[in-house]
């Protein structure tokens, strides 16, 4: 029996740890969780102007809600910046998500330059409404984002119900319309509203 | 007239320092903290994984990402967070990996425990086997 100790006890450390990776992770702590059923953070951002080269660039900061958004339909939250090739790539699909589907996109700038926002919006287009300036990093930090483009669709009562890491796909793009054109709001928190 | 200068001239003073304070490093707006919040945030970035990189700490890491954590850490330890309510809050965001030593609950204590029961186990399995070789020798 003591000769097949060691492989027992290898054998019942494997199924252990084979058991584990199998488990779900505990949905607290899994970044896949959050910030899904979240409200927007009360995050204040510069907003770039419409100009983005217009002497007086820097203006009031905004939340994300102050931003022109129209809530009751919900809108598609877009972390990019101007040095990001896939940002650019997925401009023609946040495009069309304004255009065919009538559906509101903010851009945050991640660590970027009004100058070099104006080169890149004159190059690739410019398909958000407003685009507010996180240069510190704070809305990134907050919803748990690590690099751009990051995507959060947010629901006609301010709640975050999707996230996509990484550039958009048609076929994604489709998705979102659809939810945010059949989705029901979570119900509002007195605190939810920003 | 001569306050309007005096208030030009303290404008004009204060413009630069500003301005560095809105684009300095995490480093530099540290070192103008009290020297207990210096020690909390170091001790903080360097319990922190960069989300990014291969076990790196965010003390140790350039990367962006890693950059903006830093910064988050100072700010809410400037606003009178704890340092466990900060690395909470982030583990929550980042997923438990974000802390490079494991929690000691859930999963994370079998980490904790297991060196030392492979040890004991170790320690067991030869003490078990010296025994039965002693044994047999004796019986010989």
């Amino acid at each position: 029996m003591m000769r097949y100790g060691p492989l027992v006890v290898f054998g019942a450390l494997i199924a252990l740890l084979f058991a584990q990776l199998m488990q779900p992770k505990d949905a607290s702590r899994t970044d896949a969780s959050w910030p899904i059923s979240q409200p927007v953070p009360r995050i204040l951002l510069p907003l770039l102007p419409k100009d983005p080269l217009a002497p007086s660039a820097a203006s009031m900061p905004l939340s994300f809600a102050q931003a022109g958004i129209d809530q009751k339909g919900g809108y598609v939250l877009n972390f990019f910046a101007s040095w990001c090739a896939p940002c650019a790539a997925e401009m023609p699909l946040l495009e069309k998500l304004t255009k065919e589907h009538g559906i509101v996109v903010v851009g945050v700038a991640w660590k970027d330059q009004p100058s070099a926002l104006a080169s890149f919006f004159s190059k690739y287009g410019r398909a958000y409404s407003q685009v507010l300036l996180d240069d510190d990093g704070k809305a990134m930090t907050e919803l748990g984002a690590t690099a751009v483009p990051e995507t959060f669709v947010v629901d006609g009562a301010g709640y975050i119900r999707k996230r996509y890491r990484g550039n958009l796909s048609p076929e994604l793009v489709e998705s979102i319309a659809q939810f945010l054109k059949t989705a029901t709001p979570l119900k509002p928190k007195s605190e939810a509203q920003p | 007239m001569m306050r309007a200068l005096l208030l030009i001239g303290a404008l004009l003073v204060a413009q630069p320092v500003l301005a560095q304070d809105m684009s300095s490093t995490p480093e530099e707006r540290l070192e103008h903290m009290p020297s207990e919040l210096q020690q909390d945030a170091r001790a903080l970035w360097a319990r922190l994984r960069c989300v990014v990189c291969a076990g790196q700490s965010i003390a140790q890491s350039n990367a962006p990402i890693a950059h903006d954590i830093r910064l988050r850490v100072i700010e809410e330890l400037a606003q009178g967070k704890e340092p466990a309510t900060i690395e909470q809050e982030l583990a929550m965001r980042y997923g438990a990996d974000v802390l490079l030593a494991p929690p000691a609950e859930g999963s994370g204590r079998f980490l904790w425990l297991a060196p030392l029961l492979f040890l004991t186990l170790g320690v067991a399995f030869l003490t078990a086997r010296l025994r039965k070789s002693t044994l047999s020798r004796s019986d010989s």
